[in-house]
């Protein structure tokens, strides 16, 4: 449900806009569901990942967490590989993180949405 | 490469042929038609017809399944390891099949309508490596490749098809660029290997 979703939203928005943070699915990148306080981005790290093309892959933090390797640039991305980008938002009134994956295709300057999701920071703790 | 063996495409011929022929006149002897040679020829081409689309739509699983084995038996003899390998079988295309070895370098190539001769050759003696789009109006397109050239001879791969034009920004053709660009970056890496 959650890819389905995904793949709509994604042939209206384009991740660029999702990047900005708009919106991801239902999840609202601007407002922390703790306080309504407004979350502002407090980082950006890019990964590759072991996928190619359009394959799935499990979409959990987890999955990230074990098979994410980072990268400076898009530039290292081979062709056909997959990468993701993690924002890592922050609420400026009570300091709640969340991080939102975006799981993409590279292909020669344009990206392509193929996953990802809103995750609580806690969990990438020991990552970043 | 090799892309068509004149015996087996003349063999699929003479099947559909005989088998056109045959149910033409069989249809007509058993349903006790007047002017039998008349009606007969008539009946033919329309059972020829009938048999040569029904050969053009599944060539590409017969003659593929007979392509699959030799390339796996030849590329296993020559020790093929750590393979990228790439089909084509959309019916009325010509089937190919490309198995790059990464280690070697070596390139194995089978057409579907030369499916008892694999070749094998190695990256370096390819040229032109390439990826690319067929541009369509309004800047769409319909058909994305790869494709390269032995012996001043194209063999080309469609990495995307499509009847209707495609934006280029489209995720469809976007996903088969990237495609195309893998294997064209596939080949170009083979290239680097020793021989
Ligand atoms: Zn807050």
């Amino acid at each position: 449900m959650r890819i389905v979703r995904l793949h709509l939203l994604e042939r209206v928005v384009e991740p660029l806009l999702i990047r900005i943070g708009v919106h991801f699915g239902e999840k609202s990148l601007e407002k922390c569901k703790e306080c309504k306080g407004k979350m502002v981005e407090a980082g950006e790290h890019l990964y590759l990942l072991p996928v190619k093309l359009s394959e799935k892959h499990e979409e959990s933090a987890e999955y990230y967490i074990r098979n994410a390797k980072k990268i400076q640039s898009t530039d290292e991305i081979p062709s056909g590989t997959r990468a993701c980008r993690m924002f890592i938002f922050e609420c400026q009134n009570c300091g709640h993180k969340i991080v939102s994956v975006v799981d993409f295709l590279h292909v020669r300057g344009s990206e392509v949405l193929e996953g990802g999701d809103i995750y609580p920071f806690d969990k990438f703790k020991d990552f970043f | 490469m090799k892309k068509y063996n004149a015996a087996y495409i003349l063999i699929q011929i003479l099947i559909v042929i005989v088998l056109g022929v045959g149910s033409g006149f069989a249809f007509v002897y058993l349903t006790h038609m007047k002017n039998p040679l008349a009606s007969g020829i008539a009946f033919s081409i329309i059972f020829l017809f009938f048999f040569w689309l029904i050969a053009m739509s599944t060539t590409n699983a017969y003659s593929g399944k007979i392509a699959k084995k030799t390339l796996n038996s030849e590329t296993e003899a020559q020790h093929f390891e750590k393979c990228s390998t790439f089909i084509t079988k959309d019916s009325f295309t010509l089937g190919q099949i490309l198995k790059i070895d990464a280690p070697t370098g070596r390139v194995a190539y089978i057409s579907f309508q030369n499916p008892k001769q694999c070749q094998i050759v190695h990256a370096s003696e390819l040229t032109n490596i390439s990826s690319s789009y067929i541009k369509g109006p309004f800047g769409g397109t319909r058909y994305v490749y790869f494709q390269f050239y032995y012996k001043n001879k194209r063999v080309r791969f469609a990495t995307f098809t499509s009847r209707n034009m495609y934006s280029l920004s489209s995720r469809q053709v976007l996903e088969g660029i990237s495609k195309a660009d893998m294997f064209r970056d596939i080949l170009l890496a083979a290239q680097r290997t020793q021989r």
